[in-house]
């Protein structure tokens, strides 16, 4: 396993997972939820030959940084960005589709900080069912915010998919600042277009167009930011 | 991380669609989960298979065509509670900025009826098209099976397929041809629900076009084109009672590169 191994207690670094307890039970379980975590440099991660197959483990759940998953049939690639607090399995590999047919990469996004849920952390926090189930259910949220990505990917206009993207990720991962939302993101063209299910060149277009009406503004840091009035000007955009 | 949830989303994500019919009666029974589902335990040696198959009980809702609303939680459903689907088939349908998406779930499929991420947010509107059950995966069953933590990895694993299966269907978005959109998401149906026979593989899925349309982000009538295409090129053929026949094999790879062979007609996509 590469880079630099370090533990945290995840009930502390993750602080939703913490709302499923009581005062009480929190105060029992914060010390029985350490979790070996790594650090990930950016770019392509072998995560099935890093990991192997453990299927015991409840996951990884990212706790910084976020990662691309890349879904590919002959030509076509789709993405999907999973960040801070999802839950991965990327070992899972059951026959719902042929993996010579369908192919999966992973790749990092931003350095990443993950823990790893092994099968000595579910024996531990086993005793806190509801917590169990927390973790567990990270992985639903993955899939309702998926079927959300295909009604994106089903708008006729570009521009409009590309703006409620953005909203979409800001939901997830956006801050308020004075001047909007800004999405600490760093994304190309190509893979926004992955992500909305449309051609690079038209992305661009769409951006150039959003940008002009201060819809969504490309940050120095590679950052994004859209307005905070985003729902109404979407509104307005969905319906010229 | 700040939360944004609940500002004025509903507008722009639209209105959650309630079911127009009432929802059919159901009944509710204790059963051994790997009786019902073994292929959870695979994981588990011989000896520690058969004391969880004793002991890990859970409590089973059948469910009948129509509208589905479970009732297995009580009168007080938390969000991140699960069910497992044992059988039957059930579609999920989100409405938002005026397209609706809908997926199919199945035997295996791990679920969760009742959660939403935040207020405003679309939420997913239940049907059930095939009949069947579900077992609801509470904290009680996973104190039932914590000696056992592989099995909670296998639930986590089941839950993780629904999201595979989501992430291959936005590959579908990517297709220009409504008629490979078909020819790719019946491959994925195969793979899981197909049964074999000489002349090809038999798909049992009571879906309509316009069902298919939501499925594959397109129109009942491109839907409805592209299957009358298909079923003269002989990949996919409507039989009857819900049937369907998928010739050639279950790899959406293949069957697109044969799909491709053939003279296409079919309109594009907008």
């Amino acid at each position: 396993m590469s880079g630099a191994q370090e533990h945290v207690e995840v009930l502390d670094a993750d602080r939703e997972l913490a709302s499923a307890l009581s005062a009480e039970q929190l105060k029992l379980a914060r010390a029985h939820t350490q979790a070996r975590v790594q650090r990930l440099p950016v770019g392509g991660w072998d995560a099935i030959g890093e990991y192997g197959e453990q299927a015991a483990w409840l996951g990884l759940l990212i706790l910084e940084g976020f990662v691309a998953r890349e879904t590919s049939c002959e030509q076509e690639t789709a993405i999907e960005v999973i960040g801070p607090g999802d839950l991965l399995r990327p070992w899972d590999h059951d026959g719902e589709y042929p993996l010579a047919s369908i192919t999966t990469r992973w790749r990092l996004l931003e350095p990443t900080l993950i823990a790893l849920l092994d099968d000595e952390f579910a024996q531990r926090i086993s005793a806190w069912p509801a917590l169990t189930v927390a973790v567990i259910g990270r992985t639903g949220r993955r899939a309702r915010w998926l079927a959300v990505r295909l009604i994106i990917s089903q708008l006729r206009r570009i521009d409009a998919r590309v703006f409620y993207l953005f909203w979409h990720l800001a939901e997830r991962w956006g801050s308020h600042t004075p001047e909007g939302i800004v999405i600490p993101l760093r994304l190309t063209h190509a893979q926004i277009g992955e992500l909305i299910g449309a051609q690079r060149p038209s992305v661009t277009t769409a951006l150039s167009q959003l940008g002009g009406e201060q819809l969504v503004i490309r940050l120095p840091d590679g950052g994004w930011r859209i307005p905070s009035d985003t729902p109404d000007r979407l509104d307005e955009l969905l319906g010229r | 991380m700040e939360d944004l949830g609940g500002r004025d989303a509903s507008r722009v994500l639209g209105p959650s669609r309630a079911p127009i019919q009432p929802v059919p009666e159901t009944s509710v029974r204790i059963a051994r989960l790997l009786e019902l589902d073994p292929d959870l335990g695979d994981a588990l040696p011989a000896a520690a298979f058969s004391a969880a198959r004793d002991k890990v009980l859970v409590r089973v809702e059948t469910f009948r065509v129509g509208p589905w609303k479970p009732r297995l939680a009580g009168r007080a459903p938390r969000p991140g509670l699960a069910v497992l689907v044992i059988d039957g088939l059930l579609v999920r349908e989100i409405e938002s900025a005026g397209r609706v998406s809908a997926e199919l779930l199945g035997t295996g499929d791990v679920i969760y009826p009742w959660d939403i991420d935040r207020p405003g947010a679309p939420t997913g509107v239940w049907c059930a098209i095939v009949p069947g059950q579900v077992a609801l995966l509470d904290e009680s069953l996973f104190a039932r099976i914590a000696p056992w933590p592989v099995l909670a990895g296998a639930i986590a694993s089941r839950s993780t397929r629904r999201g595979r299966v989501l992430a291959a269907l936005a590959l579908t978005r990517r297709m220009r041809r409504i008629d490979e959109r078909l020819v790719f998401i019946f491959a994925l149906f195969a793979e899981r629900w197909g049964k074999v026979r000489p002349d090809g593989i038999c798909l049992s899925l009571p879906v309509t076009h316009e069902l298919l349309g939501r499925i594959v982000g397109a129109r009942r009538q491109s839907v409805t084109t592209a299957l009358g295409d298909l079923r003269v090129r002989g990949l996919i053929t409507a039989l009857t009672d819900g049937q369907w026949l998928l010739a050639g094999p279950a790899d959406p790879a293949a069957l697109l590169a044969y799909s491709r062979a053939t003279v296409p007609r079919t309109e594009e996509a907008p």
